[in-house]
């Protein structure tokens, strides 16, 4: 984003008049993000393009009922994400949109190492989320925000609309239970 | 941040343009919908062919029509493709190997374009279309025991192309294809018949070999929206008793009965109430 880029909440308030435009912007500016959060909750890169497309509804229809504390969309958007993949695991709906997904792509020339990157990404994730299932959900969600996605402390709270110690609380307790799995919760320094 | 954690990677080549327009269409559109049959009609013994005309009003979206077309056929197995068996023998050959898979058996063979073939081998559904990508074959696969069915009926596949004439980039002969819904999947032998329902119609699937296919045509215009609910497969028996319907099938899980595995199932773990998986051939 250059310096004359409006930033997220003009944008925001924008979308929040009807602007599709506005909209598009925040969703090139956020749309990597939340799809690889999606992907690191689902272990599912094909999942994740479904999970961020309907993030992105789902915001579009909540535009006018949320008003940006801070000054990035992306902490409320990973929320957003978090719910919807939530809420999307229980569905068949889910099943079919993801197979709708093959025929749609056009053909890239020479893919084959690109697929076959992904196909081991999503193995890997896989067992990696293995490791934190067993976490509550609250821990798991937090970790997922805050570590893998690096949202800092604050803005996390902000979103979920509790406080920062309760943030930091649920990632502490998280890290605790994941000691035999440190490269899943290490996160350099505190935000 | 760690280095067992898969890096961070863009969108597949096109899809965050796609999604974008995708995106834009679907929050510029207009939620009132009419819709209004207009035309359907007429079969044959072995062929049906509906066409319905939809309208669409909206000052974004300013499709009008859209056909609907299936074309459903008796749900008794057939070895008879319409094709000679070498040119059966080289589509298994073809889709096989651009699946990455051994031999697998053709089970359904579409040849309204885009023309498509449905295989399976004991561990994998190839589902392949014909005359197209370098070596003239595309396949998605499946994998899993396919020995077995969860309940009555899979659904292997469900997709929507959009037509040709409404992506953002089209390709070079992409101009004047048709939009597409298709789903595929199997049945088991009390499976008499399938329909697929979407955009307030529902339509009969070909239902041969074990296996079915069900599709549904829109004008090259055409764009499908993820604000659009979520197509429904439905299996009946013989008598027309509902079997089971894809927007409640999930509920129930299925094990293979000889090795406790689920079956059909992504996610979930096996639970009491699962119900032993179905024999498939």
């Amino acid at each position: 984003m250059t310096t004359e880029d409006p930033d997220d909440r003009a944008l925001w308030s924008q979308a929040a008049g009807g602007s599709a435009h506005a909209f598009g912007v925040l969703f090139d500016r956020h749309a990597k993000a939340v799809y690889n959060h999606c992907f690191r909750l689902t272990a599912s890169w094909a999942e994740a393009e479904d999970h961020l497309q309907a993030t992105f509804l789902l915001a579009w229809r909540k535009r006018a009922d949320v008003r940006l504390e801070r000054d990035s969309a992306l902490p409320w958007l990973l929320t957003v994400a978090t719910n919807v993949v939530r809420n999307g695991q229980r569905s068949l709906t889910r099943r079919l949109r993801n197979l709708r997904r093959v025929g749609e792509e056009p053909p890239v020339p020479d893919h084959a190492d690109q697929v076959a990157e992904r196909l081991d990404d999503q193995r890997r994730m896989a067992e990696l989320l293995k490791a934190v299932e067993k976490l509550p959900r609250n821990e798991r969600e937090a970790l997922a925000l805050c570590v893998w996605s690096e949202v800092s402390y604050a803005d996390a709270a902000a979103v979920l609309g509790i406080t920062e110690g309760s943030v930091r609380a649920r990632v502490s307790k998280a890290k605790s239970k994941l000691q035999q799995h440190r490269e899943l919760v290490h996160t350099g320094e505190d935000r | 941040m760690t280095s067992m954690l898969p890096p961070t990677r863009d969108l597949p080549p096109g899809r965050h343009t796609q999604i974008r327009a995708e995106l834009e269409r679907a929050v510029g559109r207009r939620r009132s919908r009419l819709t209004v049959p207009i035309l359907a009609a007429a079969a044959a013994v072995f062929t049906v062919a509906v066409s319905v005309v939809l309208l669409r009003p909206g000052p974004l979206d300013p499709t009008p029509l859209v056909q609907i077309t299936t074309s459903p056929s008796p749900t008794s197995a057939s070895g008879d493709f319409g094709v000679p068996p070498e040119t059966v023998a080289e589509i298994e050959k073809g889709c096989a190997e651009a699946g990455g898979a051994g031999k697998a058996t053709l089970r359904q063979l579409v040849l309204e374009e885009p023309r498509f073939a449905l295989l399976y081998a004991d561990d994998v559904a190839l589902r392949c279309e014909i005359g197209v990508g370098a070596g003239g074959y595309v396949v998605g696969s499946s994998k899993g025991d396919m020995r077995w069915l969860p309940g009555h009926f899979s659904v292997e596949e469900g997709r929507d192309v959009p037509g040709g004439d409404a992506v953002p980039a089209p390709k070079p002969g992409d101009a004047g294809r048709r939009a597409l819904r298709q789903v595929v999947g199997r049945v088991d032998e009390k499976v008499a018949r399938v329909t697929l329902s979407a955009d307030d119609q529902v339509v009969d699937a070909k239902v041969v070999n074990g296996t079915y296919v069900a599709r549904i045509y829109y004008p090259p215009t055409w764009r499908f929206s993820v604000n659009d609910p979520a197509p429904v497969v439905r299996a009946y028996d013989a008598a027309g008793n509902l079997l089971g319907s894809s927007d409640t099938s999930w509920r129930t899980c299925y094990q293979n009965p000889q090795t406790g595995e689920l079956v059909g199932s992504v996610r979930q773990k096996p639970t009491d109430q699962c119900q032993p998986a179905v024999p498939w051939k």
